[in-house]
């Protein structure tokens, strides 16, 4: 009799009828309990990564350096060329028609017509945004006369977006130009959607559809072909995953896609993709992004791109190498055109535009290299490193902001390429020697100290050794205002119409030698007065009187400046045996500049945050260093130098009316070829000589004042400013006694005084108004 | 003999100096230098003496204008100093600078807002700078008390 069936053994047999799918099922249960605890682990895992690196810095960006501003306004010296250089410099495009956009200007300039238009970019500076605006620039005798806005309103001064100079940055680095989404031409973002993720604002992260069409494509090839990414997803595996294709990289990269998607909104999402996305290999720099990419292919900013532009940036994606359209033009360019063809499908061009877009060549920018300018760019990192952290400088895309003239620049190395012209032929230099003279030049503003311009040897867009800041060489002559400035700062004793003895010297020195240095001539001309002693640099009469002054009294003088090099109280430093760097050079000459004041050489103005917001602004510093009276007889005495004396040849290249102050400097053996001095609006010092500190075939002074004169010539020279203060007085000085005499006299000179030291004169010849 | 000891005593004493001295002249420096002017009398053969005449002695009876981009933003950095944004005033101020720079005016502004910044070193060899730019004698008189008023607060 079979057992009644009860509930209890029923169950029992459908436990044991299925037993192993119910194993199977709770394993399941188990599998996917555990599952969902670990996923979720790991998706809080992932979130908190996501948002990590999503909120904070998503990339490390080089410092960028910028030039100046051009500035506009009524008054500005500057001729229609030169603010076409700098248009083209910024890579803005010239039209024949009618001046529609920022980046544009008219190349209606002719002589009659002397107006030029012009529409600025705009561009957020450290003291505010300078809006894009359209721009009548007109021209009266060589300087500009009026400037008018769009609605014929005048604007009395606006300034010019100012060039990228160079970047601070680790050797291999990625580099990029963060752009926002609304910056974006609408074509361009319309491409990107088309063509990478045409359903970017319908799904979650990842793409159904587009898996299983990769899927499909992966089998019928056999191999790991196509990946079927959203943007969503090539911004996971840019931003946090490896390039190797494989399954494992896939389960990471789509729940990590998904994630994204649910914390980010659309925009945020492309607007990380324009600026990640990787477009070429510039040497060591990697191109990422759509801001630096139009600048680094087309030379404008991402907003000006045009439609065959954008297209070729999108067409890039998929294989910058491949397509790259420096090295295989064609296939760029049938890319391109696909990508057009993809936005005439999708509605996004017209047919008559696409036919339009198709028939454009293929354009590519080859003018970055131009712009960089290594020897200004150490100067900057000098200045900058005392300030900033290194790794800030490679890291948080800084922007720092210069006093670099890119016009001056110009206007340097030219008159280094025709100086060193001059002196091959001048002096029959043969090509070798030529070829091994060095040069080293920096170009200041006058009244306040700030760097326009460097060379640092004879090529001067090479980034090496730079002679500017690096080189210490023998200032030689250039030493001796200083003397006769310590001399002149006490009045009671010394005026420009005292004489000293140029005579032989002896001087013991501590160790029982002898010190005897020679004149040029070998002759000695006996008592001189200072004036004539500076005006010939001879060597004797300066060293007696540096001796009558005191070694540390000169020593003193040069230590308040913040030179490189240690002052030794040594008497031949007297001579200028001292080795000092051609920035040194120029700061201490950009005191003479200064009417006596020195101003610390700046090459940076400001330096912004990656926001925009200003970090630091390096202000305009001075102090006083001459007193006005001293100021005024040493700038008499180099404006006489320039006139009569050692540096007048540069008046071969200079009218006769412009006032200019400088000294000569020479070491033994012509090793050193130096030269200083100033106009009314720049300081300029020149070097040149060998490397090897071998002697120079080059005779005197000529070759560093040929490029200086040439320089003072081509940057427009205008004459220093040279008032009196009331501490001065000019009197006339019979130059034979040094005693005062009437005006009229024959061969009186009429120099400046300190007015409670005017020599002695005879009196009742003064009152009588005679000669003696 | 006496004759004799005077010739040896000269020749040690010379010889003995010789020893202990070491004469190392200095090579000539070089340089493109034209003849020296007369010391006297002008003559026919030498140059004349350059006149340099200084650019100013007197004050001027009205004050130096700026041009009107200077002057513009000379007017916003009073904006900004009225507004107490003085690092604002002094960039503005210094691009005016750059503009004109020989405007005693545009010191004294500068120097103000240096001042005002706590800055009283600054401010006051800024105004003396004012004072070498040849300033009005009302100019003198705002800039010198502008210096007496940074010394205070030195």
């Amino acid at each position: 009799m079979p057992p009644p069936i009860t509930r209890n053994n029923q169950q029992q047999s459908f436990v044991i009828r299925y037993k192993w799918w119910l194993l199977a099922v709770a394993v399941l249960v188990l599998v996917i309990v555990t599952a969902t605890i670990f996923a979720s682990r790991s998706m809080q895992t992932l979130d908190a990564r996501i948002k990590e690196v999503f909120d904070g810095p998503k990339w490390s960006i080089p410092a960028r350096v910028y030039a100046r501003p051009l500035e506009l306004y009524a008054g500005l010296e500057i001729d229609a060329r030169t603010v076409t250089e700098e248009l083209i410099g910024l890579g803005y495009t010239s039209t024949d028609s009618q001046v529609s956009r920022p980046g544009q200007f008219s190349n209606r300039v002719n002589a009659e017509d002397t107006t030029f238009e012009l529409h600025t970019r705009g561009f957020m500076f450290a003291d505010g945004f300078e809006p894009a605006t359209p721009l009548t620039i007109s021209w009266n005798a060589g300087q500009i006369s009026k400037l008018t806005g769009p609605n014929g309103n005048n604007i009395a001064i606006t300034r010019l977006e100012p060039q990228i100079i160079g970047r601070i940055s680790p050797t291999n680095t990625e580099d990029r130009l963060l752009v926002k989404l609304e910056q974006l031409p609408q074509g361009l973002t319309d491409a990107l959607l088309a063509v990478e993720d045409p359903k970017f604002y319908q799904h979650s992260g990842i793409s159904i559809r587009g898996i299983l069409r990769a899927i499909w494509v992966n089998i019928k090839e056999r191999r790991f072909a196509q990946g079927g990414s959203t943007l969503t997803q090539q911004l996971i595996k840019n931003l946090f995953l490896t390039r190797e294709r494989s399954i494992k990289r896939k389960l990471t990269e789509w729940p990590m896609a998904i994630a994204l998607e649910r914390r980010y909104g659309k925009e945020e999402i492309l607007q990380a993709f324009v600026n990640e996305v990787f477009f070429a290999q510039d040497k060591s720099r990697a191109i990422h992004g759509f801001g630096l990419a139009s600048l680094y292919f087309f030379d404008k900013p991402v907003q000006e791109l045009e439609t065959h532009q954008s297209a070729l940036l999108v067409g890039l994606l998929k294989g910058p190498s491949y397509y790259s359209p420096i090295r295989y033009p064609e296939r760029a360019l049938d890319r391109r055109n696909l990508v057009l063809r993809i936005m005439h499908r999708e509605n996004l061009l017209t047919a008559e535009e696409l036919v339009l877009a198709q028939a454009q060549p293929l354009v590519i920018a080859n003018s970055n290299i131009d712009r960089q300018q290594p020897a200004y760019l150490d100067l900057v990192k000098q200045q900058l490193k005392r300030d900033y952290p290194i790794e800030d400088l490679h890291k948080n895309g800084l922007s720092i902001f210069t006093n670099f003239d890119p016009l001056v620049q110009r206007q340097l190395e030219l008159s280094v390429l025709q100086g060193y012209e001059q002196i091959a032929t001048e002096q029959s230099l043969d090509p070798e020697a030529i070829e091994k003279l060095q040069v080293a030049s920096v170009v200041t503003r006058a009244d306040n100290g700030e760097v326009l311009a460097i060379v640092g040897g004879r090529e001067a867009r090479f980034a090496g050794f730079n002679r500017a800041l690096d080189a210490r060489r023998q200032v030689g002559s250039l030493i001796k205002p200083f003397i006769y400035a310590a001399a002149l700062a006490e009045p009671e004793k010394f005026n420009l119409s005292t004489f000293i003895d140029d005579a032989p010297v002896f001087y013991e020195q501590q160790n029982g030698e002898i010190w005897s240095p020679a004149n040029y001539t070998r002759e000695s001309l006996g008592p001189v007065m200072m004036l004539d002693a500076l005006t010939h640099s001879l060597n004797q009469a300066s060293v007696n009187l540096g001796l009558e002054v005191g070694i540390e009294e000169v020593v003193a003088a040069l230590s308040r400046y913040k030179l490189t090099n240690q002052i030794d109280p040594l008497p031949s430093l007297l001579l200028g045996a001292l080795e000092l760097s051609v920035v040194d050079v120029a700061l201490l000459y950009q005191s003479f500049a200064a009417s006596g004041f020195n101003t610390p050489l700046r090459a940076i103005r400001e330096v912004q945050a990656s926001d925009g917001q200003l970090l630091q602004r390096y202000q305009f510093r001075l102090e006083q260093r001459l007193d006005d009276a001293t100021t005024h007889q040493i700038i008499y005495a180099l404006q006489h130098v320039m006139r009569a004396g050692t540096g007048r040849r540069a008046y071969r290249y200079i009218t006769p009316d412009i006032a200019l102050a400088g000294k000569t400097g020479t070491s033994n053996e012509q090793r050193d070829s130096w030269f200083a001095g100033y106009d009314g609006r720049h300081s300029i010092v020149v070097w040149m000589g060998h490397d090897d500190n071998t002697p120079t075939q080059v005779t005197g002074s000529k070759g560093a004042l040929e490029i200086w004169a040439r320089a003072i010539a081509n940057l427009g020279a205008s004459s220093l400013r040279f008032n009196a203060p009331p501490s001065i007085t000019y009197a006339n000085i019979n130059p034979a006694t040094g005693d005062r005499t009437t005006a009229g006299c024959a061969g009186s000179v009429r120099l400046p005084f300190h007015r409670n030291y005017e020599p002695p004169g005879d009196a009742s010849e003064l009152l009588s108004n005679t000669c003696n | 003999m006496n004759l004799r000891n005077i010739l040896i005593t000269t020749f040690l004493s010379l010889f003995i100096s010789a020893c202990g001295t070491k004469y190392i002249t200095q090579p000539p420096t070089l340089e493109d230098r034209p003849p020296l002017l007369s010391g006297g009398q002008p003559s026919a053969t030498e140059p004349a003496r350059p006149t340099i005449e200084p650019t100013a002695t007197l004050p001027p009876p009205s004050p130096a204008q700026s041009l009107p981009a200077a002057v513009a933003l000379r007017d916003q950095a009073t904006a900004a100093t009225n507004a107490s944004d003085y690092t604002r005033a002094i960039g503005l101020l210094e691009r005016a600078l750059r503009i004109s720079p020989n405007d005693p005016q545009t010191f004294y502004d500068l120097a103000s807002n240096h001042l005002s910044t706590d800055q009283p070193q600054q401010a006051l060899q800024l105004a003396r700078r004012g004072l070498t730019l040849n300033p009005t004698n009302a100019q003198r008189d705002a800039l010198e008390d502008l210096i007496a008023r940074s010394q205070a607060n030195l």
